[in-house]
């Protein structure tokens, strides 16, 4: 059961004030920041970085899902890692460095990365879930579970300068498994990504967790932004959902 | 007919080059387009459900037919880490 709303105090009008001025979003838009639960699937190049903007912009609570120790070659782009750290769990580093920035923030730290047996453990405590894994056995058990509470689903993916950012929202646009119903295999675990790349879609993805918490703008519903670095491209792409999805076939728009 | 292909993140590093063109038969489908890259590039590994293939903006199936202008995007299975 969600604590009750808290009203904004003074200090947060005060560390907000410059989002507050944006057109549609104000103190109520705050408020549902704050109110929120926010879980991030692992917390490194991106969710590093997703984890960091979302405590940034007053988010209430924060679940960090993963697992092990911090290696040197995180550095490069997990960013709420510090290379005095070096060895420790990824999860203490990521709080530290967190509520150095927002001492307000509720942080609950689960040091496993998401599987088919703590996805719906966790997802049923968040409002909104923003997956950063790189494993996509990981993405579709998240996926699973997100469809099975409808919980909206922030995807971030990067790839060497490239990037693919999309909103699932069960029911009514296609979840992960309607895109790939199985681990494609032609994903490999170790690939060449900069941080400013893991950095960039971090923010994309945080951008689309903002306007769906608080109602403003469009989210990338049924779509999907890709960006290639290398020439600032961007595309919005339309994708389908399949009438026979396994994990979301049956749920409909009203679900 | 001319169809322009946009490669993105492996298939772009694979072909080496982000776009390129491809002249097919009249009445020619997704599918056909995909067997006329494989024969310029080593995509096969890409070619087991791991690709999604979009016609202009729009997702499409591999019987989709094509048409003379079209832009196919081709977009790999990417994720984070």
């Amino acid at each position: 059961m969600r604590a009750p709303s808290i009203p904004l105090t003074d200090e947060e009008l005060a560390t907000y004030e410059w989002q507050l001025d944006v057109p549609g979003f104000g103190e109520a838009g705050q408020q549902k920041l704050k109110d929120a639960t926010v879980l991030v699937s692992r917390v490194g190049g991106l969710g590093s970085v997703v984890a960091y903007e979302l405590a940034a912009a007053g988010i209430g609570r924060l679940i960090l899902a993963h697992a092990g120790n911090i290696k040197h070659s995180d550095l490069n782009r997990q960013l709420l890692m510090t290379h005095a750290a070096l060895g420790t769990a990824r999860v203490e580093s990521a709080e530290k460095r967190l509520l150095d920035l927002n001492p307000r923030l509720e942080i609950v730290k689960v040091p496993e990365n998401i599987s088919d047996e703590n996805a719906d453990r966790l997802v049923s405590d968040a409002d909104l879930v923003v997956d950063c894994a790189p494993l996509f056995e990981e993405r579709l058990a998240m996926n699973a579970a997100a469809v099975r509470h409808r919980t909206p689903l922030v995807e971030c993916a990067m790839y060497e300068l490239q990037a693919q950012v999309t909103t699932v929202l069960p029911g009514k646009t296609p979840c992960v498994a309607c895109l790939h119903p199985t681990p494609p295999p032609a994903w490999k675990r170790r690939f060449p990504v900069f941080g400013a790349v893991s950095g960039t879609i971090g923010c994309l993805g945080v951008m689309e967790a903002i306007k769906v918490l608080s109602g403003i703008g469009e989210p990338l519903a049924g779509r999907v932004l890709t960006m290639d670095m290398r020439d600032m491209r961007t595309m919005t792409l339309d994708i389908k959902r399949r009438t026979d999805c396994a994990v979301c076939g049956e749920l409909n728009a009203n679900a | 007919m001319l169809i322009e292909v946009e490669y993105t993140a492996q298939l772009r590093v694979k072909a080496g080059i982000s776009s390129e063109q491809f002249e097919l038969q009249d009445g020619a489908s997704v599918a056909d387009l995909l067997e006329a890259v494989a024969g310029r590039h080593d995509i096969k590994e890409f070619l087991n459900g791991s690709l999604l293939c979009f016609v202009g903006a729009a997702q499409a199936e591999a019987s989709q037919s094509l048409s003379d202008g079209d832009h196919v995007t081709l977009l790999t299975p990417i994720s984070g880490g």
